[in-house]
């Protein structure tokens, strides 16, 4: 099986307030074998068209009038009336600095495509949301895909120690490597809720 | 075997997803139709420049400090300006993007209150529809070489 054919089951929403942007990724997802393409053109409605159905992924523009990409991003994974905040997504933008891409990371968004976008890109994109899935963590002030996606076991063992939810198998796996290390070190680590991935 | 080994060393050629092919090749294709689709947008532009022009008093060519335009036709200008540095480049015309890019970072830097900002930001104006109407698209050549240069643009 060619890579991109295993997008045929998959299902997106492209949210630009673009037409032509809107257009370009619809075409690019059609031939890249994506099976079902929605688009709209706000941030208001994709929440309206999330109520009625959920789609595999999402491809956010980041400047949009009204909400913005990332205050959609963060809707989708914090508020309470979301109905999958678990659901990927892939921030597109013209701003392919440090500030952007950390605010983009910050509001739990999963891919960065930087415009201007081509099929490979976004095929990467696509596989690595298909691919190589990152376990969701909760902190005080974070719930989204785990942030430190290279050298996973290495930042492990550097990450902060703070408030947890643990949110998928291999969270679970960190936060069992988290009490370990307490075991064997003494550091202080307060875990105080501790969920199955259901919200 | 120097031949050999080389050859040993060499790695496999990897395969072109078919899917990417087709898609590059519809990114091919609507770069061809860009100058269409974009028309009436660069219209917009064009005629949101003009009413910006317009604001100018009487004696600014003189060499007077010309108004600053109104809020709202700025605001304009930099979104539609922004609307083509997103849309250009992936459409094959990174000129384009480059200067609508580049009006926007003149207006946020208040170019639109001096006659020389205005003045750089119509000639990347003018630039970007000569760009889009003679179909420059990648880097444009030796033709788009010339018209930045005789619009003093670097």
């Amino acid at each position: 099986m060619r890579e991109t054919d295993k997008y045929g089951a998959l299902s997106a929403l492209v949210i630009d307030d673009n037409e032509h942007m809107r257009v370009l990724l619809k075409s690019l997802l059609r031939a890249l074998g994506v099976g079902t393409i929605h688009a709209v053109a706000s941030a208001k409605e994709a929440i309206k068209f999330l109520r009625t159905c959920l789609p595999d992924v999402l491809l956010v523009d980041w400047m949009m009038e009204g909400m913005t990409g990332i205050e959609l991003a963060w809707h989708i994974r914090n508020s309470h009336d979301s109905l999958n905040p678990y659901i990927p997504i892939i921030m597109v933008t013209g701003h392919g600095d440090k500030e952007t891409v950390v605010a983009a990371r910050d509001a739990g968004v999963n891919e960065f495509l930087v415009k201007p976008v081509s099929a490979q890109a976004l095929a990467e994109r696509l596989s690595s949301i298909v691919d190589h899935p990152r376990p969701f963590v909760r902190t005080k002030s974070y719930f989204g895909p785990d942030r430190r996606r290279q050298n996973i076991a290495r930042k492990r063992r550097e990450r902060r120690q703070g408030d947890i939810e643990v949110t998928t198998p291999e969270a679970i796996e960190y936060f069992v490597s988290l009490v370990r290390a307490k075991m064997a070190d003494g550091p202080v680590i307060r875990v105080h809720k501790l969920a199955t991935g259901d919200r | 075997m120097a031949t050999m080994s080389k050859r040993r060393r060499q790695k496999p050629k990897a395969s072109v997803d078919p899917a990417i092919t087709r898609a590059d090749a519809l990114v091919a294709e609507l770069r061809d139709r860009y100058p269409a689709l974009v028309s009436s947008e660069l219209k917009r532009l064009i005629a949101c420049w003009a009413i910006i022009h317009a604001e100018t008093p009487a004696g600014a060519e003189d060499g007077q400090e010309r108004d600053p335009p109104s809020q709202a036709n700025r605001e304009e200008l930099y979104r539609m300006s922004h609307d083509f540095k997103g849309h250009a480049g992936s459409y094959g015309y990174p000129l384009v993007s480059m200067l609508a890019g580049s009006v926007c970072q003149l207006i946020k830097k208040g170019a639109l209150e001096t006659s020389a900002g205005r003045s750089a930001v119509g000639r990347r104006i003018k630039a970007m529809q000569l760009v889009i109407n003679e179909r420059l698209s990648g880097d444009g050549g030796e033709r788009a070489k010339k018209i930045l240069a005789e619009l003093r643009i670097r």
